[in-house]
C-alpha cells in the first residue's frame, strides 16, 4: 500500500531517512590532510608560546628601560622646575619650584667669589641634585648648566635639601636649562660618593634624542656573575622534544615489501616523543659564545599503529629475500595493531652557541652542532614488512652509529643563575638512518622538533 | 619468518595471544573510540572516519557545489572533529555531534563564498504572499532515496542550501537568515522556489 504525500518536505525527509552513505575509501587522502592540520596546530602553538616569551621579554626590556628613565628623568612637576634669571643686571639667579611639587630645588649657595667652587669643565655638567627630603628615593632631578662664564662654577651640592632654602641666589651669570628626558649627563666624581641606587651606570647612554631601541642596543652584553666568575659551566639537561620521520619506499627495494603493507607503514611510526637526559659542559670562548659538549641519553618513543587489510600472501624467494609473487587469500584479513615502541641511544654532541641578545633573565640562543648517536637498544614490536608477522624490534638489525648535524634557535629564561628553562625549535639532519641497507624504506634523514629543556648549572 | 604459508598470517582472534597489544579497536564502543581519538590514535580516528564518512559526505553534498567540493568540506569537517574531539562530552551521540560540525562547517564555507562575492543564488526576492505549491506524490518504489537525494543536489546552490537547512537540518527561517547573512524574506522565497523546482523534478522522475 503506497503512502500519499502532499507535503514535499515530509516526502523528502522520509525518503532521505533511508539514505545510506556509501563507504568511504579515501582515508589516505584525509589522513594526509589531518597530519598537516595537526602539524599546523602544533606550529601555531609553538609560535604562540615563542611569541608570548618574546612579548614577555620585550615587556621586561621596556619596563627596565622605563624604570631607568623614570629614575633619571624628573616627574612632570619636576620638569617644570627651572632656574630663572631674575636679575641679570645684578648677576643674580634665583631658583624657583612649582609650589605643588613636593620636590624642592636645593642648591647650595655659591658665589662668584669662588667659595667651595670646583674647576669648571667644558660642556655640560651637573649643577645640583635635588631630592625631596620626605619623598621616596626615586625622585631625582638633574639640571644641566651651560657655562656662560667659564671663570667660575657653582658648587656641587650633596647636602640634604631643605624646603625653606629656595629660592637661592647666584652671584655670577649662568645660563640654566632643563635637560630633556633622555639627555642625561653624567659627570665623573662630581657627585662624589653619591650613587643613585636606581641608575645602572652601564645603561646610561649620553644620547640626546636617541630612541628606546637604540638605547637597548647600546647596552653592554649581559654576562651573569656565574659566567663572569668561571668560563666553565656544567649542567644537567632534561628535555622532551617531538620528532618526525617520513618513510618512503626505496624503489630498488620494493620487492622486499609486502604490497598490502606499504601504505600502512608509510602512515605509521611517523612521529614520536624524544626524552633527552644529559650532562653538558660549556666553555665560554667569547663574550657571548660558548662551546658545548657532553653526553646524553635519548629515548625515542613512538606509537606503532597499523590498520590494514591483508588481501594476499607473499611468496618469497629465500635466496634473494624478495617477494616473487602473491597468492590471493580467500578471506581478506584485517590487521589492527598498536604498540608503544622505543629506541634508546647515547648521544655525544658538540656545538657552538651564540647569544646575540640577552638580558638578565632572557637570552636568545643560536646553536649549531654535530653529534654522534650510539644505538643502545630497541624495545617493542612491529609488523614485519615482508611476512606481516608481528616481530620484536630487537630482531631487526640496526646501525650502531648515526651522525647528525643540528641547528637550534631558541629562548632561554633564567629563573635564577643556576636554573633556566629553554624553548628551542630544533632542526636536525641525520647523515644516515638507524636502519641498515636491508631496510626497504628510505627514512627522510631529518627531524624537526621543539626542545623544551630544563637546565641546571652545577 | 619469511614464508608464504597462510599459517603465518596474523589472525585477529590470535592477536591478543601473540603479544601484549595495546589497542584492538575493531569492536570498540563509541566512548572508547572517542577516548582513543582524543589521544590521537590513528587507528581509532580511521575507525570513526570509516563509520561516519559516508553519511557525512551526503550531508556535505547538500551544501556543496559538486562531489569534490563535498569531499573537501567533509575532510575539513573531520579535521575539526578530530582536533576538537576532546570537547565532545557525550551529551548527544557522536554521530549527532559530527553531523552538527559538518553542517556548521559547510554553512561557514558557503558564507565565506558569499563574502568573497561568489554568487550562490541567494537573490533577495520577496514574495507577497505564501506561494501554494501543488505537490502530490506517492511513495513509489521507483523513486529511491538516492534518486530524491540526487534531485536535491541538482537544485541551484542557493535553493539547495536553504532547503537543506530548513527542511532537513531543522533551522528556522530566522536562523537561516542569520547564518547566511540574508533576510528572512529571502530565506522564505528561496525555500519556496526550491520546493517548487524539486517538486517538478520529482514529478518528472516518476
Amino acid at each position: 500500500m503506497s503512502k500519499k504525500f502532499t507535503n514535499i518536505e515530509d516526502f523528502v525527509r522520509e525518503k532521505l531517512s533511508f539514505l545510506d552513505g556509501a563507504p568511504s575509501n579515501d582515508w589516505a587522502d584525509f589522513e594526509r590532510k589531518l597530519r598537516k592540520a595537526v602539524l599546523v596546530r602544533r606550529l601555531k602553538r609553538v609560535t604562540g608560546v615563542i611569541g608570548l616569551l618574546a612579548l614577555l621579554f620585550a615587556g621586561q626590556q621596556y619596563y627596565n628601560s622605563f624604570s631607568d628613565e623614570a629614575s633619571l628623568n624628573a616627574s612632570p612637576t619636576q620638569k617644570e622646575l627651572s632656574l630663572k634669571s631674575t636679575d641679570i643686571t645684578n648677576n643674580h639667579y634665583s631658583a624657583s619650584a612649582d609650589a605643588s611639587s613636593s620636590t624642592k630645588l636645593s642648591v647650595i649657595k655659591s658665589s662668584a667669589r669662588g667659595e667651595q667652587s670646583l674647576t669648571p669643565k667644558k660642556g655640560t655638567t651637573i649643577l645640583a641634585v635635588s631630592q625631596a627630603k620626605k619623598e621616596r628615593q626615586t625622585l631625582v632631578s638633574t639640571i644641566s648648566v651651560k657655562e656662560a662664564d667659564q671663570g667660575s662654577m657653582p658648587t656641587k651640592s650633596l647636602a640634604e635639601p631643605k624646603a625653606e632654602e629656595a629660592p637661592v641666589i647666584f652671584e655670577h651669570q649662568t645660563e640654566v636649562e632643563n635637560i630633556n628626558a633622555t639627555g642625561l649627563a653624567y659627570v665623573d666624581n662630581l657627585l662624589g660618593d653619591y650613587q643613585n641606587p636606581l641608575v645602572d651606570e652601564k645603561s646610561i647612554v649620553p644620547s640626546d634624542g636617541e630612541d628606546f631601541f637604540s638605547r637597548i642596543s647600546a647596552k653592554e652584553v649581559y654576562i651573569s656573575p656565574l659566567q663572569e666568575k668561571n668560563p666553565w659551566t656544567y649542567s644537567l639537561n632534561i628535555y622532551p622534544n617531538f620528532a618526525f620521520r617520513k618513510f618512503t619506499v626505496d624503489p630498488n627495494k620494493r620487492a622486499r615489501l609486502h604490497s598490502d603493507f606499504i601504505d600502512a607503514m608509510v602512515n605509521s611510526e611517523a612521529s614520536g616523543l624524544n626524552l633527552n637526559l644529559g650532562f653538558e659542559v660549556n666553555k665560554r670562548i667569547g663574550l657571548i659564545t660558548y662551546v658545548n659538549t657532553g653526553v646524553e641519553y635519548i629515548r625515542n618513543s613512538y606509537l606503532a599503529e597499523f590498520d590494514f587489510v591483508n588481501f594476499r600472501n607473499a611468496n618469497v624467494d629465500y635466496s634473494t629475500g624478495e617477494i616473487t609473487s602473491y597468492t590471493m587469500r580467500k578471506d581478506p584479513n584485517r590487521i589492527v595493531f598498536s604498540n608503544q615502541n622505543s629506541f634508546h641511544y647515547l648521544n655525544f654532541p658538540v656545538s657552538i652557541s651564540h647569544q646575540p641578545w640577552a638580558s638578565e633573565n632572557v637570552r636568545v640562543n643560536l646553536e649549531v652542532g654535530f653529534s654522534l648517536l650510539y644505538f643502545l637498544d630497541a624495545q617493542g614490536s612491529t609488523i614485519d614488512y615482508r611476512s606481516l608477522e608481528i616481530i620484536a624490534l630487537s630482531q631487526r638489525e640496526y646501525r650502531k652509529f648515526m651522525g647528525s648535524s643540528s641547528i637550534k634557535i631558541g629562548l632561554q629564561y633564567y629563573v635564577n643563575q643556576k636554573l633556566n628553562v629553554g624553548l628551542e625549535p630544533t632542526f636536525m639532519y641525520f647523515t644516515n638512518s638507524i636502519y641498515t641497507e636491508e631496510y626497504p624504506f628510505e627514512v627522510i634523514p631529518y627531524s624537526m622538533g621543539l626542545n623544551v629543556n630544563l637546565q641546571l648549572k652545577l | 619468518m619469511l614464508s608464504s604459508n597462510p599459517e603465518h598470517i596474523i589472525r585477529l582472534e590470535d592477536l591478543e595471544d601473540y603479544l601484549k597489544p595495546k589497542e584492538i579497536l575493531l569492536n570498540s564502543s563509541e566512548q572508547e573510540l572517542v577516548l582513543a581519538c582524543a589521544k590521537g590514535k590513528r587507528a581509532a580516528q580511521k575507525r570513526v572516519y570509516e563509520l561516519f564518512a559516508g553519511k557525512m559526505l551526503n550531508i556535505c553534498r547538500r551544501y556543496a557545489k559538486d562531489r569534490d567540493h563535498a569531499q573537501d568540506l567533509m575532510h575539513d569537517g573531520f579535521i575539526k572533529v578530530f582536533l576538537n574531539i576532546h570537547s565532545f562530552k557525550g551529551q548527544a551521540s557522536l554521530q549527532t555531534w559530527i553531523t552538527r560540525i559538518m553542517i556548521n562547517n559547510s554553512i561557514s564555507a558557503i558564507r565565506k563564498d558569499v563574502r568573497k562575492g561568489i554568487k550562490v543564488n541567494l537573490e533577495d526576492v520577496q514574495i507577497a504572499e505564501p506561494e501554494i505549491i501543488y505537490f502530490e506524490l506517492e511513495d513509489q518504489q521507483s523513486l529511491s532515496a538516492a534518486d530524491v537525494f540526487e534531485k536535491i543536489n541538482e537544485l541551484p546552490l542557493g535553493y539547495k542550501t536553504v532547503f537543506s537547512m530548513y527542511v532537513l537540518d531543522g533551522y528556522t527561517h530566522k536562523e537561516v537568515a542569520a547564518e547566511l547573512d540574508i533576510t528572512e524574506g529571502t530565506s522564505k522565497s528561496q525555500l519556496a522556489k526550491a520546493k517548487k523546482m524539486l517538486a517538478r523534478k520529482l514529478r518528472e522522475a516518476q
